[in-house]
């Protein structure tokens, strides 16, 4: 089924078609909620909210840019909702409540290849992960993040500052970078 | 360790942001069908999947599969090698006599455990791999050895999570100093029947009749395996030292990265069942009533008290009642709970009589328990049904417990609050009470506890909100309508009772 054809039927709310458009981009977008979520479950609590929104909203895709970076948006954004909701989520962005926290080797779980980084960005708190999800990997700004997550922009730049360092600290742990090159790396670009 | 040099060579060319990007950007993971399902009822609320026909597929399987594993973990001995391999296979396969199947009390990690105990020529019995195919276990080399060593007992275990061991372990050796090491090979028996067709029955045995070799040609192994998409086949030196445990581990990077995989994507959530199950304790006050009514065409003896309706024969006024009860809650979609639990209800309403001075005698209009015919029994009786002065309150109360089994269903809310609709039905024993019963001429009532029915069985309809307070505990408060099915007295009597409470159910949820 072409694209265009899964985005006509989705719309005209066809199952076949909506299921199609599921099966081609929820893998990925699981993947998405689960560098956001707390477990599995919860992950895929999010990406059912995230596709009921895509399909609810399909009409307003105007095929501008790729579908799946759309999909992505409303997906993240769901995540983001969802954790907004809870309210330690509030607590764990502000930066009072973040400090003093060490990675302990015995945190830090085996699993292998892009998984490591993905199960490495996990065990970062909750505030740190968001924030370094949002920045590094789906790319909004920091003025955006601050206004999604209702926190100030400076407060999600250092929050991005220490998940960064504390990431570092865990892929040195887990050699996956060595520790005499990981100060070579330049300060976090600013957008 | 190429992974790691090309993400290292990653980190330092580009930016931090860029590396983590790149890693994680072919990340995915499958998520299970139930998503799937509740995205598809949200989507189409006429068209709910699965169907009940479906449902009732899915019951069947899981029923066959359940009877099918507890055949294979009962002590009954299943020689599968027998209805697999060609008898000569079996005559030259000396090394191996039984292999037992026994799995963990989890599940999780199946166990094939083997014993060689020389000249018996019992080839294999079942157990089951990671996928549920039995296993071929085979001695690669030196069989000559295991025979020489008299009686071995190996014990082979085959482990499902992310690295995999195969132990195996001499536990009792009558001449350990023969003890050579000993290949072996692990094939899923079904896999390798059943999934390579074009394999001839020598290639599926791997037959060696000149060394009585019993391993799998390494090419015929590898071709198998890579037909059915499964590699299982382990081949491992195993050293004997002095009797302690040995170990068998995979060699082959690409089954370690494949049971990896597998095991990461079947994580399985130990939390789910706890998260989604929850403990509930409740009470419902209420106010109880009943409604009477005849159940055969008899009209009573004294026609000048005969009114419109039964229920204005007698004086009688609503009481309170209550149930209260502990339920298990089970989620079983987002917005729909199944519970069931315990419960004990009261119930309770008045009816008033005059006290006589005297006992006087009286009949109970009694239908036959077969032909269903009207006679009238003779009791005597202290209560008449003509209020005066000297009245009396006379209580219709029983107390029973119940075996609820309901359902709510999530109307609407948030996080926070929540607005539940639910239903239910309560087969109850009545553990005791006091029937008090209008006579055949409407004069008086009689105390007969024996005419009160044992089992009976009510409905309710409830609609509660659920409030969640900041440790957890979800409060619930609504009213609730509570029917009872059958009459409160049995078969013989001949008017019918039925109950009704109207109260306001209070209960907490807590999450497991």
């Amino acid at each position: 089924m072409t694209e265009e054809l899964m985005l006509a039927g989705s719309i005209k709310n066809n199952s076949a078609a909506q299921e199609e458009l599921y099966n081609r981009f929820s893998p990925r977008m699981l993947g998405v909620c689960y560098r956001f979520a707390k477990n599995r479950e919860d992950a895929e609590d999010m990406l059912q909210e995230g596709f009921i929104k895509v399909f609810t909203q399909l009409h307003q895709y105007r095929y501008e840019g790729a579908l799946e970076g759309w999909i992505r948006r409303i997906v993240v954004h769901t995540c983001i909702n969802i954790l907004k909701k809870n309210k330690k989520f509030s607590e764990s962005v502000d930066l009072i409540h973040a400090k003093g926290i060490h990675i302990r080797e015995d945190m830090i779980p085996s699993i292998m290849q892009a998984k490591q980084v993905v199960e490495c960005i996990r065990i970062l708190p909750l505030g740190y992960r968001t924030v370094l999800n949002l920045y590094a990997i789906e790319g909004f700004s920091h003025k955006e993040i601050g206004s999604m997550l209702d926190i100030e922009e400076s407060t999600s730049r250092s929050q991005y500052t220490r998940a960064k360092a504390m990431l570092e600290e865990i892929l040195v742990k887990k050699n996956i970078i060595h520790k005499s090159r990981k100060n070579n790396f330049g300060s976090a670009s600013s957008r | 360790m190429p992974f790691v040099k090309e993400m290292e060579n990653n980190f330092y060319k580009d930016d931090f942001e860029q590396m983590l990007r790149d890693t994680t950007s072919e990340f995915r993971m499958y998520p299970s069908r139930k998503v799937w399902h509740s995205i598809y009822n949200d989507l189409h609320p006429d068209r709910k999947w699965p169907s009940f026909a479906a449902c009732l597929l899915l019951l069947t399987a899981i029923l066959y599969i359940g009877v099918s594993n507890n055949n294979s973990i009962s002590k009954t001995s299943v020689p599968l090698i027998a209805a697999t391999l060609p008898t000569d296979f079996q005559n030259v396969a000396p090394a191996f006599t039984s292999v037992s199947s026994k799995e963990s009390s989890a599940g999780s990690s199946p166990i094939a455990s083997a014993s060689t105990t020389g000249q018996s020529t019992t080839p294999l019995e079942g157990s089951k791999g990671l996928n549920g195919s039995p296993f071929l276990i085979q001695s690669g080399g030196s069989s000559e050895a295991i025979k020489a060593s008299g009686t071995t007992r190996l014990e082979v275990t085959i482990s499902s999570n992310a690295d995999p061991v195969a132990n195996v372990r001499p536990s009792e050796t009558t001449n350990a100093s023969l003890i050579t090491p000993v290949n072996l090979s692990v094939v899923p028996v079904s896999t390798f029947a059943s999934h390579t067709p074009g394999l001839t029955s020598d290639e599926r045995v791997g037959r060696n009749t000149n060394s009585q070799d019993l391993s799998l040609t390494e090419a015929t192994s590898e071709k198998a395996a890579e037909r059915s998409g499964l590699n299982l086949t382990l081949p491992e030196k195993v050293q004997e030292a002095g009797g302690t445990l040995q170990s068998v581990r995979i060699q082959s990077s690409a089954d370690k990265a494949w049971m990896e995989d597998f095991a990461f994507h079947n994580l399985r959530n130990r939390n789910k069942w706890k998260t989604n199950l929850s403990f509930q304790y409740y009470i419902t006050p209420s106010i109880g009533y009943r409604h009477l009514s005849k159940n055969n065409g008899f009209e009573p003896l004294n026609s000048s008290l005969v009114r419109t309706n039964e229920n204005e024969e007698v004086a009688q006024q609503a009481a309170p009642n209550f149930e209260a009860g502990v339920a298990m809650v089970v989620g079983i979609s987002k917005r729909l709970k199944l519970k069931s639990g315990l419960q004990f209800n009261f119930t309770n309403y008045n009816t008033y009589a005059h006290t006589l001075q005297h006992p006087t005698q009286t009949t109970v209009p009694l239908n036959e328990p077969r032909s269903g015919q009207l006679h009238h029994q003779s009791y005597n009786t202290t209560y008449g049904n003509v209020l005066g002065s000297n009245f009396t309150k006379l209580n219709n109360q029983t107390m029973q417990l119940s075996l609820p089994l309901g359902v709510d269903y999530q109307v609407a809310g948030n996080d926070k609050i929540k607005w539940y609709m639910g239903a239910g039905v309560q087969p109850s024993y009545i553990v005791s009470g006091n029937a008090y019963l209008i006579s055949s001429d409407n004069k008086n009532f009689v105390h007969d506890d024996a005419m009160l029915r044992r089992w009976n069985a009510s409905a309710n309809l409830e609609t509660f909100v659920s409030i969640k307070t900041p440790s957890g505990v979800h409060l619930n408060v609504g009213p609730q309508l509570r029917y009872q099915l059958l009459s409160t007295y049995n078969s013989k009597y001949s008017y019918t009772e039925k109950l009704y409470n109207v109260g306001i159910k209070i209960g907490v949820t807590k999450k497991l």
